[in-house]
């Protein structure tokens, strides 16, 4: 896809194969993690894979930003390993009888086949397919390490098998949980289940397993307490080209309205029916904020196709200055960030849901408010930010009383000064600042 | 070229629709929806025309062979998104539209059956779930 890849073999540099289906063009959850993986490692000097679904998938079903592609190394060498979808197929004349006329019997039976493999619908049948791509490379030019980002799943395969068969050390960086449901903390599927049994598996032959959040690591260490030396925090941080250029809300004139954003995927789990009822309320009872606007960027849902329950809520809540201004490329987030005066973090529940975007967020400098379901672990991540602004719940009251606090902090006349101190606390969130470690010490495991 | 989206859920066809259809517009496609809601006043001022889902009657009989058939197991048939593929197709005004039609886009869920329907029967039109799915194929 990019460049060409220059091996030397008198150069010493070691072989990562990177396993992550969303991989750019994609613009799923984790893209941003799996594309600055890739070139940290490239970065630090390692000849580097990437194992990858088609980019197909992304542009048909997933949607896509193509404008990130151009942000992988050229270093980089990225592998698309054929990947079908029936569940997410778009042409309808690929549909059968079966599929229109009784889904869910279809759905149910699509399920069973998917499982097969691997225990994992949607993706189990990817396994063949990207272990038998791992082999393949690893007979072109010798795997010296594999990397594996989940979700989904199925991405730990190809290292098991190399391992396995050819002894290569293996990292599962744990993005998300698969035996934990993130946002209830409850378990998802059962010891003994087979998804159990793999996850066991995987982190017992692992080198290291990775985090994004203390929490998670915290409750798999107890699930896994032999294993717990060999997990790490790796924060999603945020990319080291931000911060950005943000406007000065403290210069503008009393009378001009203060622009209030959110930049990110709305998805069925984000508090976004309590925040459009927050901000009714705070127009109709918060001086501070009644001539101020909100915009929400991003993609409505998993998907390219918006959800509707979603789209429904931002249509109602036209009326009241909020606008719903679509997904935001990567090259054009900065200049999104730079047309906010203070940045609104959605999050659904859970101990355990940090997101990505609270590091970015933090990044600029910006007051936040923050509209959490009560224990979300982003809080933790917040609590040190100086301008961070809680709803204390998910009342209207409270998120129109965070909100006008919000307002007060951007309108202040410390407001520079106080942006300047909130970026320098950002800096530690650095996706570099958070990989080094970890790729410092797998370059000492796998060339000691 | 002649697209026609098909809504068939019962939510309105909304906002988040805007953008696709003027990616399609900005193509050079003349975009047509067929929606059971009404779309919303800003999705209609980007489309070339909007129909309504024309009206049927017999709700009692749909419901009836619906319920036989869902007998089966496993089996749950939606009497409304059959009725409403035969009325797409049978009912004058929106068979014609199909007939001229390049695409045929499901815009939901529900309309699936109708436009899998009207596509065995108009194997020159590409037949689409979902309308990023039509601006992926068809970019402005």
């Amino acid at each position: 896809m990019r460049g060409p890849f220059v091996t030397d073999p008198a150069a010493p540099a070691a072989h990562l194969l990177y396993v992550a289906w969303g991989f750019p063009p994609s613009r799923t959850g984790g893209v941003h993690r799996a594309l600055a993986t890739a070139n940290a490692f490239a970065g630090a000097g390692w000849a580097v894979t990437v194992l990858t679904a088609p980019r197909e998938v992304f542009l048909d079903v997933t949607g896509a930003d193509v404008a990130l592609e151009e942000l992988v190394d050229p270093r980089v060498q990225v592998r698309r390993v054929p990947f079908s979808w029936p569940a997410q197929q778009t042409d309808l004349r690929e549909f059968g009888p079966t599929r229109v006329l009784a889904p869910r019997l279809w759905a149910r039976t699509r399920a069973r086949l998917d499982t097969l493999a691997f225990p994992e619908v949607g993706y189990g049948p990817w396994r063949r397919r990207i272990e038998a791509a791992a082999l393949a490379e690893h007979a072109r030019r010798p795997v010296d390490l594999v990397v594996a980002t989940t979700n989904p799943q199925v991405s730990i395969s190809p290292g098991m098998r190399l391992a396995r068969e050819h002894g290569v050390p293996y990292v599962v960086d744990y993005r998300d949980a698969w035996t934990l449901h993130t946002y209830s903390g409850k378990r998802l599927h059962a010891q003994g289940s087979a998804q159990a049994r793999w996850e066991a598996r995987a982190f017992a032959g692992a080198a290291e397993v990775w985090f994004v959040n203390d929490p998670l690591l915290r409750w798999h260490a107890r699930t896994y307490p032999e294993l717990a030396s060999r997990m790490h925090v790796v924060m999603n941080g945020y990319d080291h080209d931000l911060p950005l250029p943000v406007r000065d809300a403290a210069a503008l004139p009393p009378g001009e309205a203060l622009t209030f954003g959110y930049l990110g995927t709305l998805t069925p789990v984000v508090p976004l029916r309590e925040l459009v009822d927050g901000w009714r309320f705070g127009q109709a009872h918060r001086p501070e904020l009644a001539a101020a606007v909100a915009e929400l960027h991003g993609y409505l849902g998993y998907y390219a196709t918006p959800e509707p329950g979603l789209a429904a809520i931002v249509d109602e809540a036209a009326d009241c200055r909020m606008r719903y201004a679509g997904p935001v490329s990567k090259t054009a987030v900065a200049a999104t960030y730079a047309g906010f005066d203070v940045l609104v973090l959605l999050l659904g529940g859970g101990e355990y849901v940090t997101s990505g975007k609270v590091f970015e967020y933090m990044s600029t400098g910006l007051p936040v408010v923050s509209v959490l379901a009560p224990g979300n672990a982003a809080a933790e991540v917040l609590a040190g930010y100086p301008r961070w602004h809680p709803a204390a719940d998910l009342s209207p009251a409270a998120i129109a009383a965070a909100m006008a606090a919000a307002a007060d902090d951007a309108r202040g006349p410390q407001s520079p000064a106080r942006a300047a101190q909130a970026q320098e606390f950002a800096r530690r969130f650095r996706r570099d600042v958070q990989l080094a470690p970890r790729i410092a010490a797998l370059r000492a495991l796998v060339r000691p | 070229m002649n697209v026609v989206l098909v809504a068939l859920g019962p939510s309105a066809p909304g906002d988040g629709m805007v953008a696709g259809v003027q990616a399609l517009r900005r193509g050079g496609a003349r975009v047509v929806l067929v929606s059971r809601q009404p779309p919303s006043p800003r999705l209609l001022e980007v489309l070339d025309s909007a129909l309504p889902l024309p009206a049927g009657g017999g709700a009692a009989a749909r419901s009836a062979a619906a319920a036989a058939l869902n007998r089966l197991p496993k089996v749950r048939i939606d009497p409304d998104r059959l009725a409403a593929a035969w009325r797409l197709s049978h009912d004058l005004s929106t068979r014609a539209l199909l007939d001229g039609a390049q695409v045929l886009v499901a815009v939901d869920r529900a309309a699936i059956p109708a436009v899998w329907f009207a596509a065995r029967r108009r194997p020159q039109a590409a037949a689409l779930s979902g309308l990023p799915a039509a601006v992926a194929r068809y970019p402005g």
